[in-house]
């Protein structure tokens, strides 16, 4: 994780302006050079303005992260440390109620304090946002609570330049049917629950092996009767009421804000489906599937006839992955079950599975590297581990799709090649279709490039902009794109870079861009700085900000 | 919670049984209501389940059911279940929804049953100036009979973590007996650049409420049905010190295990931090000052699990501390068959497999005939036995490698004969516990076994409908294990139970065993005057005649 750049006087002098209004002090010259280097300031709510008491704030140096100097405020949420060795620090704050946060921090970038002869480290302004919270209650179709529901939040907006759903965890109702999330930053949620009735019966399928006395049978259907009207499940509710995802009501939290998300369940006719003999496997497991990928918890029943077949019973309607493994390979579909009956072979959309063999240039490998499919269209990672022979499958295989291939876990390595059998190569993208069987051929070079430079807005350094290292093709590479905050002397440095042609870009407000758009992109590339990155090659560049 | 559907095989019975019998044409029914049984109030929606049926009773708790061609006179166990009830007398066990026998039959009238609302313990964990703590684990503990036989052991019932304001709330509990604990591991003191002097202070590990760390001085909470109870716990941070030392195996040992630290109910509650497996060298880095147990673990070259525990008083940084791993005491297991019966050869077969794969196959001539088990007294839950397996000439007979600790001895007959005596020298273990101590010798226990049992033929009797009860047999010879179940007796038929030692018992037979905690001595004290009692002489048959007991009264 990155936690760089610095905040400048100057900076923190307009920032206290942008608060207050006006300011009891001008914009003053640095104050003169003082033996006795200190970082000082006062730890403030980003909402009220007003100062954070017994919160804790530490320094360390960036060279040695770990080093920790920590004060506690007082009741005016003033901190200072003194007698400095000149440098730069990383400036973090905790308090209770409040994110943990560095200074001036965007995304997992934050602005290291410069301390020395030249910068005056004082009187800064750290700003600190309220943690939101989300808490409501889960009740059924007669108004009394629902203890044990699962209830998953999922985070949905932009993050770090793209428009995400991403699953934030979930947590279990209690006896009065409340569930809290706390600890939330501010944005966009979606909050679903996943429940079974607690009063829900699943009767058996009469099998044909009863006896034929129809007196016999028709009193075991009589008695199976009056549990089927109990045979009921409640299809996974988003807050708002809604049980299709792209109808869900978002909740939208600003900075302090703590909204309560009530949620009624109402129940609807179970369905139960039965595993064709082509699909059969020692095993089936049936998980919800939404938003494209996202998984969440069903409860389900499954039920083993005499013959060993198996039916699924207690299914609401929806979207599903189902997972069947055989002795050997695992298959799995997504598919969307609406009514009871059987699933065969051609239901569904069947994952595709995906091999790779990984060649690394020769020397040192890298002892446990990971090869990653990056789906563009719901943005799901997914992640295999590479063998000790260069292997690595895909057990479950990939929905079908366009991925971005990556590999992980490999520092100093980046992807070279890619040729593939049964997918489509353009650069570092692949094309995965129905049907297909996708085996990999990846090659791994050494010699991942470095730039460094300087951003700078009319001749004078830019402070806290957000440098962007674009990639020829970007919206076929996009693991390949950079990112760093610049420092309050404008410098910035992006390690790790694969070889290729490059464009660099400096941005003033680049944190709230969906700078991943190839349309957003191109209205900023005409100014930019073209780079092309040498394996191993470190480049100087100077920037202008935009 | 009781929703599977009723097993096929239940209706197939179901169904030969009304096919089997005279199909009355007029209907059965079944009406009534469910309340609540503290209040009185009628429950409503609860899931009430009789004869394969199943319907969510109105409002007002108000049920019916009709049931054609079914025989008047039958009685059914009726089921209720809804969330946040039990059945009325279910005793701090993992409670079970409630059921009830009833008659039907055109002579039923309304019935009126009963549910019991769940106990809610709430409460806020706070620190120091009264600093909310998040994340701490609240437990609720409660002393249960896991196997029905030995001392019931400690063991949790439910939990909950504390959240951001320090509070928690733990429902679903059944009236009863309980012990509320915090252990703060697991709270959230992540602290940005924690500075040394804060690290040497930590929480106490475990706390029982009131804010003790000794289980002797926690309070047993006793919580009656619906009854909702405020817990605060205050806890203060300790000095906690560094304790560093090397554990010393005695013996072969094939793995030694990391020391870990036990809370009063032999529970794990924390391991040492770091533990070098070669050398023994452990070390526990953040150590609350307090008194603990710590459990030295291993295996033998059997492959048998085995533990030694030290008691330590932590109060300063430690150093250098040993701690000594031996195996425990063997203790040799005598049986002697005074089979005076003239009896037929033994034609049992017996299989076991061999180390070296494959199987044996004898006529169990070779193996035991008694099978000796020691129970530990305490809330533990620990257990030692005689091997199984056929009996090899060079091995000595017994129990191996016992910790030291106070048992109870259980010894049964494997293939015929009942236990007429088990004795440690002098101690007569029937009586009394056997005290193991550490480096100390126990005389080796001898077992009686003769085959001059008694049977005992039982009939039930009760006024009520629902005509069976569970059969429990109380020796007054054998006063320190508990009572043995025997099934269930129906109202007209008889119970046969076998193999019986000769000697004086104490029958009884209720219907339902769901209130009664057979691990307490006690538990049935205060049914002995409606139990019946009966002597038992070798080789011969008694009968005897006993009213049912009706817990729910």
């Amino acid at each position: 994780m990155l936690l760089k750049t610095t905040a400048r006087f100057l900076l923190s002098l307009a920032t206290m302006a942008v608060a207050c209004g006006t300011s009891a002090q001008q914009a003053a010259p640095p104050a003169p050079p003082s033996r006795d280097f200190v970082i000082s300031g006062t730890l403030v709510d980003s909402l009220s303005s007003q100062p954070i008491a017994h919160a804790r704030v530490a320094i360390a140096p960036v060279t040695k992260r770990n080093d920790f100097t920590t004060v506690i405020t007082g009741e005016d949420g003033v901190f200072s440390f003194t007698n400095l060795t000149p440098g730069k620090y990383a400036l973090t704050a905790q308090a209770r109620g409040y994110l943990l946060q560095s200074f001036n921090q965007h995304d997992q970038f934050a602005s290291s304090i410069v301390v020395g002869p030249d910068s005056d480290s004082r009187q800064l302004l750290f700003r600190l946002p309220p943690t939101c919270a989300i808490a409501g209650i889960v009740t059924d179709e007669a108004g009394e609570p629902v203890r044990d529901a699962q209830v998953s939040l999922y985070f949905t907006g932009l993050s770090a330049g793209t428009d995400v759903t991403q699953s934030r965890g979930g947590t279990t109702t209690d006896d009065q049917g409340a569930f809290h999330f706390g600890h939330l930053a501010p944005g966009h949620y979606l909050v679903a629950v996943s429940a079974r009735p607690w009063y829900a019966q699943r009767p058996l399928d009469l099998p044909a092996t009863v006896p034929g006395d129809p007196a016999v049978r028709s009193y075991v259907e009589s008695l199976t009767i009056s549990q089927s009207a109990l045979d009921v499940a409640y299809p996974v509710t988003f807050y708002g009421g809604a049980t299709d995802p792209a109808a869900a009501t978002t909740l939208t939290l600003g900075p302090g804000d703590r909204v309560t998300a009530n949620i009624t369940l109402q129940p609807v006719r179970a369905l139960r489906v039965h595993l064709s003999k082509d699909v059969q496997g020692t095993r089936a497991f049936l998980q919800g599937s939404i938003l494209g990928g996202l998984s969440l918890p069903v409860m389900t029943e499954t039920h083993f006839s005499g013959s060993g077949e198996q039916e699924i019973v207690g299914i609401p309607p929806g979207r599903y992955t189902l997972t069947t493994n055989e002795v050997g390979p695992v298959s799995t579909r997504e598919i969307e079950i609406n009514a009871s009956g059987e699933i065969d072979q051609n239901q569904g959309i069947v994952y595709v599975p995906v091999s790779a063999k990984l060649q690394f240039d020769p020397g040192t490998k890298p002892s446990q590297p990971y090869v990653q499919l990056l789906n563009k269209k719901t943005r799901v990672v997914s992640s295999e581990r590479v063998g000790d022979e260069g292997e690595a499958v895909f057990k479950q295989g990939v929905p079908p799709g366009t991925y971005e291939v990556s590999i992980n876990n490999a520092p100093g390595f980046y992807l070279k090649n890619i040729f593939a059998v049964g997918a489509r190569v353009t650069g570092r993208t692949i094309e995965v279709r129905s049907g297909a069987t996708v085996k990999l051929a990846i090659s791994a070079a050494r010699g991942q490039g470095e730039i460094a430079g300087i951003a700078s807005h009319d001749g004078k350094p830019s402070a806290g902009a957000m440098i962007v290292l674009v990639p020829a093709d970007p919206a076929h590479n996009q693991v390949l794109f950079r990112r760093d905050q610049s420092d309050s002397d404008g410098s910035f440095t992006l390690p790790q870079v694969v070889p290729g042609a490059y464009t660099l870009l400096a941005l003033e407000h680049g944190w709230d861009l969906a700078w991943t758009d190839p349309e957003v992109l191109k209205n900023y590339l005409g100014r930019g700085v073209a780079v092309r990155v040498q394996p191993n090659g470190k480049y100087e560049v100077k920037v202008d900000v935009q | 919670m009781g929703t599977r559907g009723i097993g096929l095989t239940f209706l197939l019975a179901l169904a030969a049984l009304a096919s089997a019998q005279q199909p009355q044409k007029t209907p059965v029914k079944l009406e009534g209501t469910v309340i609540n049984s503290v209040t009185g109030e009628p429950v409503p929606r609860v899931l009430v389940q009789v004869m394969g049926r199943a319907m969510l009773t109105g409002s007002e708790g108000e049920f019916s059911f009709s049931f054609d061609d079914l025989p008047t006179g039958m009685t059914s166990v009726v089921q209720l279940t809804k969330p946040g009830y039990f059945a009325p007398g279910a005793k701090a066990r993992f409670p079970s929804p409630g059921s009830t026998s009833v008659a039907l039959g055109p002579d039923t009238g309304k019935v009126v049953l009963k549910l019991a609302p769940e106990a809610v313990i709430t409460g806020r964990v706070t620190g120091p100036d009264d600093e909310p703590l998040e994340g701490a684990s609240v437990q609720v503990l409660a002393y249960m009979s896991v196997n029905d036989d030995g001392p019931p052991r400690l063991l949790p019932v439910r939990g909950a973590r504390s959240d951001e304001d320090g509070n928690f709330r733990i429902a679903g509990l059944s009236a009863g007996r309980y012990y509320v604990t915090v252990r703060s591991a697991s709270i959230n003191r992540n602290l940005l650049g924690a500075q040394t002097a804060e690290t040497n202070q930590a929480y106490p590990p475990l706390v029982y409420y009131p804010g003790t760390q000794e289980l002797s001085a926690a309070a047993l909470v006793d919580l009656a049905p619906g009854q909702r109870l405020e817990v605060p716990f205050s806890l203060s941070l300790l000095p906690a010190y560094k304790v560093s030392g090397t554990v010393i195996a005695v013996g072969e040992w094939k793995r030694v295990n990391p020391p870990m630290i036990l809370d009063g109910a032999g529970q794990t509650l924390f391991a040492a931090n770091t533990f070098d497996s070669k050398t023994g060298a452990f070390e526990f880095r953040v150590m609350p000052a307090g008194n603990y147990s710590v459990r030295l673990s291993g295996t033998d070259p059997q492959d048998r699990s085995r533990f030694f525990d030290h008691k330590i008083a932590i109060s300063k940084p430690v150093s250098g501390l040993k701690l000594v791993l031996k195996p425990g005491l063997d203790i040799p297991v005598v049986i002697r068959a005074d089979f005076t019966n003239p009896r037929q050869e033994m034609h049992g077969h017996c299989t076991s497999s061999l180390p070296s794969g494959g199987v044996q196959q004898s006529d169990c001539s070779d193996y035991p005939k008694a099978q000796v088990e020691l129970i530990a007294a305490d809330a533990t839950g620990l257990r030692f036995t005689t091997d199984y397996g056929p009996l090899k000439d060079s091995q000595v007979f017994g129990i191996h490698e016992v910790a030291p600790g106070k048992y109870l001895v259980r010894a049964r007959a494997t293939f015929g004969g009942y236990v007429q005596s088990v004795r440690s020298g002098s101690v007569d273990l029937l009586q009394e516990s056997l005290a193991v101590a550490e480096g100390g010798t126990v005389m080796p226990i001898e077992v009686v076994l003769r085959d001059d049992s008694a049977t005992l033929k039982v009939a039930v009797r009760t006024e009520k409908p629902g005509g069976s009860g569970a059969i429990v047999l109380y020796a007054d010879g054998a006063p320190l294990l508990p009572p043995t179940r025997w099934g269930t007796a129906s109202v007209g038929s008889y119970s046969y139970l076998g193999g019986l030692a000769p000697g004086s018992y104490k029958v009884f037979a209720f219907d339902s065993l769901d209130g009664i905690d057979f691990a307490r001595p006690d538990s049935l004290a205060k049914y002995a005057s409606h139990a019946a009692s009966v002597t038992l002489s070798p080789n011969h048959e008694s009968s005897v005649i006993v009213d049912v007991i009706h817990t729910g009264d």
